[in-house]
């Protein structure tokens, strides 16, 4: 059973960091306003290295114990892997920005937060044209 | 950091407007709509997450991505790579373990590598094209994801397998290992 477990690793791995590792940073810094751009993108690492503490955490404390976890993980895995396929293809949360310029994808949301009637800006940032 | 020059946003919170506009003078070649913001981070955060939902829904969407992200067990795999081929019947004799574990690294090196090279091969035809920065990395997010998705359930769905599989077959019904095998229980020998 080595040699299939070494190629699905390598053939996971590889098309992993090909393409859903990357394009996740892709994605995050594109969804935000210009004024909190910065703020948010910050936010967000955060929650991933946090993230990833938690993941690491349990599951090194779990998945030696019996094979009950190592099944649980796999099914938390799966369960997971499905979701992001699923949120990455649903329009009403992702939206799409092709063809759209990096100033205007606040407006990615407009629909949105017109359409929601606590929507208020409350004029802190100060957006300058150079 | 000492290299790093000071970011526009940075010299502009400083009011030092010449200096801001100097470090834009290579991007205003390329856009003449391009816009910074000067609004400092404590009132950007209060933005964020105080701002009657008007980011609710981007907030969101990163959330889950940071989730889902790490759920799919990808960190998990890279550093416990040795674990899963220790337990599908790597030795330790030779180095075969290490070896196959440093190589799932270079492979994780050659895919972020592929991956950047794709990111900036886009961002290079996007500008030199006048085209607006756009997402457009590939023909077709249903191609990686299929891929991604399809390889995530063939290596979940093979690990509890290999877990069990070999080490049982080694075993004898009383629990102890068969005659000429020294280790059969995989949660005793790691």
């Amino acid at each position: 059973m080595l040699i299939p477990t070494i190629v699905v690793l390598y053939l996971y791995v590889g098309t992993f960091q090909c393409f859903v590792g990357p394009v996740f940073m892709v994605i995050v810094t594109e969804i935000f306003a210009v004024e909190i751009r910065s703020v948010a993108i910050s936010v967000t690492c955060s929650a991933l290295f946090a993230m990833t503490f938690v993941v690491q955490i349990l599951y090194t404390a779990t998945a030696d114990d019996a094979s009950n976890c190592t099944i649980a993980w796999s099914a938390i895995f799966a369960v997971s892997a499905v979701l992001t396929i699923a949120s990455l293809h649903s329009e009403k949360v992702l939206p799409e920005t092709m063809g759209i310029e990096l100033s205007e994808s606040e407006n990615l949301w407009k629909e949105d937060a017109e359409a929601s009637p606590d929507m208020v800006d409350d004029g802190n940032a100060n957006v300058d044209t150079i | 950091m000492l290299v790093v020059p000071e970011s526009p946003v940075w010299l502009d919170l400083k009011n030092a407007h010449e200096e801001e506009k100097k470090s834009l003078k290579d991007e205003e070649k390329e856009s003449t709509n391009y816009t910074i913001s000067s609004a400092d981070p404590v009132s950007a955060l209060d933005s964020l997450f105080c701002t009657a939902g008007k980011y609710k829904d981007p907030l969101f969407v990163s959330m889950v991505l940071v989730l889902m992200h790490q759920m799919v067990g990808a960190s998990i795999t890279i550093l416990h790579s040795n674990d899963f081929i220790h337990k599908s019947g790597g030795h330790d004799q030779g180095g075969t373990v290490g070896g196959l574990a440093i190589g799932v690294g270079i492979t994780h090196f050659a895919g972020s590598v592929f991956g950047l090279a794709f990111m900036v091969l886009s961002l290079i035809s996007i500008y030199s094209h006048s085209q607006p920065y756009s997402l457009t990395l590939f023909t077709s997010r249903t191609q990686s994801d299929t891929l991604t998705l399809t390889l995530t359930l063939t290596l979940i769905i093979s690990h509890p397998g290999h877990y069990r599989t070999p080490h049982a077959a080694l075993r004898r019904s009383d629990g102890a290992c068969h005659s000429g095998y020294t280790t059969c229980h995989i949660f005793k020998d790691v």
